[in-house]
């Protein structure tokens, strides 16, 4: 009690941060202490659990969460809570990646960046400068791009191996490029859809998945921007306190509009790769990994009030949540209760933050 | 009715009597043995500086502190005010300067807010309509106003009236009205004295707050002067003058005036002419020489801050012009404002200030995080060097630059907060209330770090309502009041306090340049 009080009479208010100490070191290390803790049960779901491969399988099955969790990491550091429209994004990116693959793999990669990264801008304009709720504006553009894709291919999914000359009659894109240039039909289609879908199982040494690598590429690019960065620094500012960072010379606006630039960039980027695993382009590929991203994110030890956390910690989240999983089903949980389960922990983490909210003052936790 | 009667029979008789009260802060003693008489029908003045214990004297009516000494008698009868319930319950209606209002509601559900009447679970509007002309009635404001107006399309004037009228309806003993007028304009403050004095004809005791020296003599019959939480006197209006409140506030400090050293002028860093924005600043110019600590006083809501904000790069400018050495310059982006080193220090430390959360270098790195980084990265050593400077130049305590600026006392983190726009390297710095809810010994730091950075030559613009502070560190101190700005005073013909509260009410003699 006295110790509050002295608190209070230096800080000049109620001091959050020194009466939780222990929660703020439950945030910063307790995704380690899960994993550990994690690594334990797992010896005992099965024999096979400490292997290389076990290992290369978890980390393989959150590839793709990961390359999402470290763009919207952006947005939660920004003190926005979350970007809905991730899903969305990871569905178009892999649409038009589809669509350009006939191009050849970079134009198909980059075509799905530069989509990422334009509707990033558009929620970036919206909630940067016009101060839209970041949740229910992200939210709404999902909901408006599933409209779109779906309108565009009319419900239709697209495969990147059956581009043969009736899917130009179908499609968005497709009839118009066929118009202009009706070359494209020279174009050995199946070699390049074999590349495409190929991405997904290409292997470094046999074992090691490209995707992974990218992840972990995307990570530490991510933790890089994140902390050695001028932008870096000025996103730590405005995400720990908006008035503050826009009354420091920081074009605020500006800055939060690049959080949601990246996590859409992010998002794209997953969206390739999910689409050349199912081998297909639909509107539904990206379902659920808005939540889950929140989730490992704040596992990792982020803070939903903006400014806090790292990106290790959101690998560390990431890969808790593979963990999860896996172990899991070495029990034989079936995929609905995994689903269950992870439900519950993202309401868990949740509610903890609100709480951390709270004691910070945000009213609109 | 029959309560209306009996209290006009009673004009001039006691109604409040304070007797001794005091009430203890941790570190002082806000209201010091002060006693405190109101009779019906009088309108009672009650005056006193930025922290005089004026505010402290009136929540202690409203029944805001539990743990006051000394007694309250209202009507005779001795009452103990400890919840704003039982003061309510005891007469006293108090109307404060920022309105409780639910602009989205209409006026009726403000005026009976949380006794809205009902038939058996629906609203009944019928009774509510007319109950509400009812009491629009008590400030004629019945048939101007629609009682389903919602507020938010009602002036600001009128809300200022209709709180009125909430207080009245309740038929209250005692009413307390702090800065009624600080809002309003001219003609709309001499409505508000015409209710007040019919009001006042009525039999009700009011305490009138304000820091208005004209509205004291133009609506008061008596008023009493606190300064440092004691009772000053009182008196009559009738039987003082302007000068006499002023030496009662102020106090007899210090006629020798600061007229010390003559600095050199140097060449003028910035100028601003016409600056408007809107509502708030008025076709202002002034101009800024090098080296030169130029003071801006002026009553709350005068539009300083605004001004201020303007310049710094936060608000728009809507019309005028500003220059920098003589070059003419874009305020509208706070970044480029920086970039060229006008920094604007802000009044709220800890929402527009600082982000408490980080620690103490991220604070003062955050305005330079640009000139830390080479290209796109940032190397925050690079500010390792102008930190330390900082931190001994200020004597920022604890050193270590890595606690979070929530543990640090509110002196140290104003110096902080200081420490982050001299990190910036500023040609022009604008302080605003540089020193508020700072302790004495952070505030006399500040002071000599101010000094010290005019003495560099950095133009130093100090915004604050403390008048010693204004009166000891300014070399000239302009003026302003409702937007515009009003004179100059310069060292050469001298000033004081008394001087600048007498020019911060308008009274244009004072000046030694009238504008």
């Amino acid at each position: 009690m006295s110790n509050i009080n002295a608190n209070a009479g230096v800080g000049g208010s109620f001091n959050p941060l020194r009466a939780s100490n222990f929660s703020t070191i439950a945030n910063r290390f307790g995704v380690f202490l899960m994993i550990g803790a994690l690594l334990i049960v797992g010896a005992f779901a099965s024999p096979q659990f400490f292997s290389t491969s076990n290992f290369l399988n978890i980390l393989s099955a959150v590839s793709i969460l990961g390359m999402v969790a470290a763009g919207v990491a952006f947005v939660i550091y920004c003190g926005k809570y979350g970007d809905m429209s991730v899903p969305m994004v990871m569905a178009i990116s892999g649409v038009i990646s589809v669509e350009f693959m006939r191009y050849g793999l970079v134009p198909a990669i980059c075509g799905a960046v530069v989509t990422g990264a334009l509707i990033g801008c558009i929620n970036g304009v919206v909630i940067g400068k016009l101060k839209v709720n970041a949740i229910i504006w992200t939210l709404a553009m999902n909901f408006i791009l599933e409209g779109l894709v779906r309108w565009s291919y009319q419900g239709q999914q697209i495969y990147p191996d059956m581009a043969t000359e009736d899917t130009y009659q179908t499609g968005f894109l497709l009839p118009l490029m066929y118009k202009l240039d009706k070359n494209i039909m020279d174009i050995d289609l199946v070699s390049r859809a074999e590349a495409f879908n190929g991405l997904a199982q290409t292997y470094f040494f046999g074992h090691i998945p490209l995707m992974l690598v990218v992840m972990v590429c995307v990570m530490v690019a991510c933790f890089f921007i994140m902390s050695r960065t001028q932008y870096g620094n000025q996103l730590k500012v405005v995400g720990s306190s908006y008035d503050v960072g826009n009354m420091s010379g920081i074009r605020a606006t500006s800055v939060v509009m690049g959080a949601f630039m990246i996590s859409s960039i992010c998002a794209s980027l997953a969206g390739v790769f999910i689409t050349s695993i199912n081998k297909v382009g639909a509107f539904y590929v990206g379902q659920g990994y808005d939540f889950q991203a929140v989730t490992a994110i704040i596992l990792g030890g982020m803070s939903l009030a903006g400014g806090r956390g790292n990106i290790i910690g959101v690998f560390g989240g990431v890969f808790l949540m593979g963990l999860i999983s896996n172990i899991l089903t070495l029990f034989g949980v079936g995929t609905f209760t995994q689903k269950m389960i992870s439900g519950a922990i993202f309401i868990v983490v949740v509610a903890v933050n609100a709480r951390s909210l709270r004691k910070l003052g945000r009213d609109d936790a | 009715m029959a309560d209306q009667k009996d209290r006009e029979s009673g004009v001039g008789r006691v109604m409040l009597d304070m007797r001794s009260v005091s009430k203890r802060f941790p570190g002082t003693l806000a209201v010091d043995e002060v006693n405190f008489q109101v009779k019906t029908g009088e309108v009672h003045a009650l005056m006193g500086e930025n922290g005089a214990g004026k505010s402290t004297l009136m929540k202690m009516l409203a029944g805001l502190f539990s743990d006051y000494t000394g007694e309250i008698l209202i009507d005779g009868e001795q009452v103990r005010l400890v919840s704003p319930t039982l003061a309510k319950q005891a007469g006293v209606a108090m109307i404060y300067q920022e309105l409780s209002i639910a602009y989205n509601r209409t006026v009726q559900e403000n005026v009976f807010a949380g006794r809205i009447p009902v038939k058996g679970k629906v609203v009944d509007k019928r009774a509510l309509s007319e109950m509400t002309t009812e009491v629009l009635k008590l400030v004629k404001l019945d048939g101007k106003i629609d009682p389903a107006t919602p507020m938010r399309s009602v002036s600001q004037h009128e809300s200022q009236l209709i709180e009125i009228a909430k207080a009245l309806k309740d038929d209250p003993k005692i009413l307390v009205m702090d800065e009624p007028t600080s809002s309003l304009s001219t003609e709309e403050v001499e409505t508000m004295f015409e209710l007040i004095r019919e009001v006042r004809a009525k039999g009700y005791a009011i305490v009138y707050i304000s820091h208005h020296l004209q509205e004291v003599f133009d609506i008061a019959d008596r008023v009493t002067v606190l300064r440092d939480g004691k009772l000053i006197d009182t008196c009559e209006v009738k039987d003082v003058t302007k000068e006499d409140l002023v030496e009662m506030m102020v106090g007899q400090k210090m006629s020798d005036f600061y007229k010390h050293v003559d600095k050199p002028v140097g060449d003028v860093t910035l100028e601003v002419e016409g600056l408007t924005h809107y509502g708030f600043v008025h076709d202002v110019s002034f101009k800024i020489h090098k080296g030169e600590i130029l003071g801006l006083a002026g009553l709350a809501g005068a539009g300083r801050s605004e001004l201020g904000r303007v310049i710094g790069g936060i608000d728009r400018m809507d019309a005028g012009v500003c220059r920098l050495n003589g070059k003419e310059i874009k305020t509208k982006d706070m970044c480029n404002m920086v970039k060229r080193g006008v920094a604007y220090l802000t009044e709220n430390r800890k929402t527009e200030g600082l982000t408490l959360r980080l620690t103490a270098r991220e604070n003062i790195f955050s305005a330079i995080i640009p000139k830390l980084s080479s290209g796109l990265l940032y190397f925050p050593k690079r500010g390792e060097g102008i930190l330390g400077e900082l931190y001994e130049g200020l004597n920022i305590v604890p050193r270590d630059k890595n606690l979070t600026a929530a543990n640090l006392s509110g002196g140290n983190q104003q110096k902080v907060l200081l420490a982050k726009w001299m990190a910036t390297r500023p040609e022009v710095l604008i302080l605003d209330e540089p020193t508020r809810g700072v302790d004495v010994g952070a505030k006399k730091l500040i002071h000599e770090t101010i000094e010290k950075l005019a003495a560099d030559g950095i133009s130093v613009l100090l915004i604050s309502s403390d008048l010693p502070e204004i009166v000891s560190l300014s070399d000239r101190i302009i003026v302003m009041k409702q937007g515009h700005l009003i004179g100059e005073l310069t060292k050469k013909d001298g000033f004081d306090e008394s001087k600048v509260l007498l020019a911060a009410n308008g009274e244009r003699s004072v000046f030694s340049v009238e504008y």
